[in-house]
């Protein structure tokens, strides 16, 4: 009965957000996500004392779920782009972002979806297998993103990391603008 | 200004960890290519994977996991094969090679033991060398064929000369079948003292039995 307990607060605790991962990992396969979410969580939860501490637990899921998304998924139907894209909208990823996305490889995706969620870089590091790895998922994805957006005409988001640059030349705009 | 767009670069592919040089922070708020650049990874930030919501219920994963377990078996199945092919190929090796070894052995075995006539006294120490293997071992493949001290014939007397012979097929030293009628060597008084291996086929009786039987 505890057991039983300690697993569904395990699933609580890590379920949604490990969806949401498995999500951008995948590129919006919902069925595959969720295998991959449910297969991930049941082998957490069989290492539940080993997993104690949360972030440990939460990276380990990661590391996990990556691996076994590298497999092969045979017998398992593909979805179609449009289905894929209306999956990872509601997480709010827009065009461009995807056109990147799936111009990458599920382990350099992970290493975004992981940056997403505001791993540490030796957590998102344990995730990818090593910092070359990190390094080149992210300069790919850069690539990637700025020809999409070229190609869609879109406008640069604006975000947390605009405002952080902004704030570090902060000084000599206002002078610029007066 | 090109620099500027690379340290720009670099900073955010290594995590744009803390905040980026000024020179460079400024440049990035006022280069359109550099303010794309952070816009791609400001739309990362955009993204909430909370919003996935729970996973769906275990139903489906079996897909997946199907496969892999099919995978799985199927290496395992031509793994097995493999490994048994290799296994009978090389037990069929060694067999052959026992065979074709235990041949020679055993007709050698057969032609000490049923030497022709005459022999010395002294003629175990020289078997004991010659066939160390046949006479600490017993030799399945010289347990076949017949032998003088089984056939419930009358036994040929032991060899006069203590020279044994080459471990070479003979036909002639097959005894058994045609059994000579020899007269049986009488026990002798003056028993050998060299020992006897028990289980091999018994060369040892033959020597201690051979000085009596020459006239």
């Amino acid at each position: 009965m505890e057991d039983r307990t300690q697993h569904d607060a395990f699933v609580e605790l890590h379920g949604e957000r490990l969806h949401g991962f498995a999500l951008l990992v995948t590129l919006g396969d919902r069925t595959l996500a969720g295998t991959l979410t449910a297969e991930a969580l049941a082998n957490g939860a069989e290492r539940i004392e080993q997993l104690r501490h949360p972030e440990r637990a939460a990276t380990w899921l990661r590391a996990k779920l990556t691996r076994a998304a590298r497999q092969p998924a045979w017998g398992h139907q593909r979805p179609g782009q449009p289905e894929r894209r209306n999956a990872l909208r509601k997480l709010g990823v827009d065009p461009a972002t995807y056109d990147a996305l799936a111009s990458l490889d599920v382990r350099s995706r992970a290493v975004l979806a992981a940056t997403v969620e505001g791993f540490a870089p030796a957590d998102v590091h344990e995730v990818a297998g090593s910092d070359a790895r990190v390094r080149r998922a992210r300069r790919d994805y850069l690539t990637a993103y700025l020809a999409a957006s070229r190609t869609r005409n879109t406008q640069p988001a604006r975000g947390a990391l605009t405002a952080r640059v902004q704030a570090a030349a902060g000084p000599v705009l206002s002078g610029s603008d007066r | 200004m090109t620099d500027s767009h690379a340290e720009l670069e670099a900073w955010l592919v290594d995590g744009a960890m803390g905040d980026p040089p000024r020179e460079i922070a400024v440049h990035a708020t006022l280069c359109e290519s550099c303010t794309a650049r952070l816009g791609a990874f400001d739309a990362l930030t955009l993204i909430d994977v909370a919003a996935a919501g729970s996973p769906p219920p275990e139903a489906a994963p079996s897909r997946v996991r199907r496969g892999v377990a099919w995978a799985r078996l199927g290496s395992a199945v031509v793994g097995t094969v493999v490994a048994g092919i290799i296994l009978v190929f090389g037990a069929s090796q060694l067999l052959g090679l026992a065979t074709r070894a235990g041949g020679p052995n055993a007709t050698a075995l057969v032609a000490i033991a049923s030497p022709p006539l005459g022999g010395e006294a002294g003629r175990s120490q020289d078997l004991s060398r010659i066939e160390p293997d046949a006479a600490q071992t017993p030799n399945p493949a010289a347990a076949d064929t017949p032998q003088p001290g089984v056939t419930p014939g009358p036994q040929p007397p032991p060899p006069p000369g203590a020279t044994p012979r080459p471990p070479t097929p003979l036909p002639s030293a097959t005894p058994g079948a045609t059994p000579t009628p020899t007269p049986t060597p009488s026990p002798t008084e003056s028993p050998s003292e060299s020992p006897s291996p028990s289980e091999s086929p018994s060369p040892s009786e033959s020597p201690s039995e051979s000085p009596s039987a020459s006239p």
